[in-house]
């Protein structure tokens, strides 16, 4: 095949998954059909099922551009605090780029989408094993990382229901970033709470 | 006589009204603002469509009254006031927040639905968290660092909106079974307690 030719089948699968991220996004796994996704893009049935078997392979073709959680670096206790925060800033930042997958993850789990709920979960569950050992090396107790996935995961919900479609401004406002800053210091023993808050 | 006919018509059209509503929270809620039609609900409440829109003249009108009227629900009394703050007045406060809330389940998947397509659903959950945060900063007492009472605040609403989003999500219609489950609650205690160290602020001079 030359250039070209190349060229154009990864346009035409990057069309796909534009208007399959938009459908999914709007109507669910089960509410989105293969062919109005096809329609959407004007590809026809032929040529999306050559690029993509089936609905569960564009599914996953979706969830797959979530942004790749890395656990964070550990250091000394500065480092360590900045380094968590930062990595959880740098997650909502990629999603604030995808409002259709926090659409997925978020809005139609909530509907009751069995799919993106498990799609949610497996997601929760990477977030609190990457975000483990560097809590734990701060000293953070046995729920802390749970207890600051959910943190993050409360936040974007809250600004989802609150501001629709631009709840990403709001994430990533420094009132936003400050909040997650705080709740990791509230997270982690005591030291540096306070010398952040005039504390008792 | 006649006046006492007027009144029980009164109540009854009232009676209706509310019937339609709570049909309506129940459809909406699972199907969706466009996946339920008038003539559905009408059905749904064993009327006629003529005597539904009597009621409701349009599914836009029906959906706001829906949020407008039903929100308080969601927003918790402060309770016991005078009682001074301790991790278990702020668990008392987070146990009945998951009860209201898991009795108001349907309500809450409503707003989570229509959040991107309705600025009133907005507007409302802005307005219903806005009291139930004023309830919950209510609870600290005057010699709580100030500071440290908004950030507590914050990350418990953020853990208790992150625990109502997972647990709709996993339980849906048996939300509220699962908040009254022993389990569940040492479970929410247990984030609750991993946010808020509420004794490090303690007043007084911090034991070492």
């Amino acid at each position: 095949m030359d250039g070209t030719g190349h060229l154009r089948g990864s346009d035409t699968r990057s069309r796909i998954l534009a208007a399959a991220r938009e459908l999914f996004a709007r109507h669910g796994y089960r509410g989105a059909t293969v062919r109005a996704i096809g329609q959407r893009c004007g590809v026809s049935d032929a040529a999306l099922y050559h690029h993509f078997p089936g609905k569960r392979a564009l599914y996953d073709a979706v969830l797959s551009g979530q942004p790749v959680l890395s656990a964070a670096k550990t250091g000394g206790d500065d480092v360590g605090r900045e380094a968590i925060l930062a990595m959880l800033v740098g997650l909502e930042t990629e999603w604030a780029q995808q409002p259709e997958l926090v659409a997925i993850l978020f809005a139609q789990s909530i509907a009751g989408d069995a799919e993106a709920t498990a799609a949610n979960v497996r997601m929760r569950g990477e977030l609190q094993a990457m975000l483990q050992p560097g809590l734990e090396a701060l000293g953070g107790g046995p729920h802390a990382s749970e207890a600051l996935s959910l943190v993050l995961c409360g936040q974007i919900v809250d600004n989802v229901l609150r501001s629709g479609a631009r709840y990403a401004d709001a994430v990533l406002s420094p009132e936003g970033v400050d909040n997650l800053r705080d709740a990791i210091e509230l997270i982690l023993p005591a030291a540096d709470a306070a010398r952040l808050w005039a504390a008792g | 006589m006649p006046y006492l006919h007027r009144d029980n018509g009164l109540r009854r059209a009232e009676e209706t009204r509310e019937r339609i509503l709570d049909a309506a929270l129940f459809c909406f809620s699972r199907h969706g603002y466009d996946g339920a039609s008038m003539k559905q609900l009408a059905e749904c409440c064993s009327l006629t469509d003529a005597a539904l829109y009597y009621h409701f003249p349009s599914k836009q009108e029906l959906l706001d009254s829906l949020l407008n009227e039903r929100w308080r629900g969601i927003v918790v009394p402060a309770a016991s006031p005078g009682r001074p703050f301790s991790a278990q007045v702020l668990h008392a406060f987070v146990d009945r927040t998951l009860e209201r809330w898991g009795d108001e389940a349907d309500f809450i998947r409503l707003l989570a639905r229509e959040a991107s397509s309705s600025p009133l659903s907005r507007e409302i959950y802005a307005r219903a968290m806005a009291e139930w945060e004023a309830a919950l900063s209510g609870l600290f007492d005057e010699g709580f660092p100030a500071e440290a009472a908004g950030a507590i605040s914050r990350a418990v609403k953020h853990v208790l909106v992150g625990l109502l989003f997972t647990g709709i999500q996993e339980r849906g219609d048996a939300f509220a079974a699962l908040v009254a489950e022993p389990a569940y609650r040492d479970r929410v205690h247990a984030m609750v307690a991993a946010i808020a160290p509420v004794e490090r602020f303690a007043p007084g001079p911090v034991p070492r």
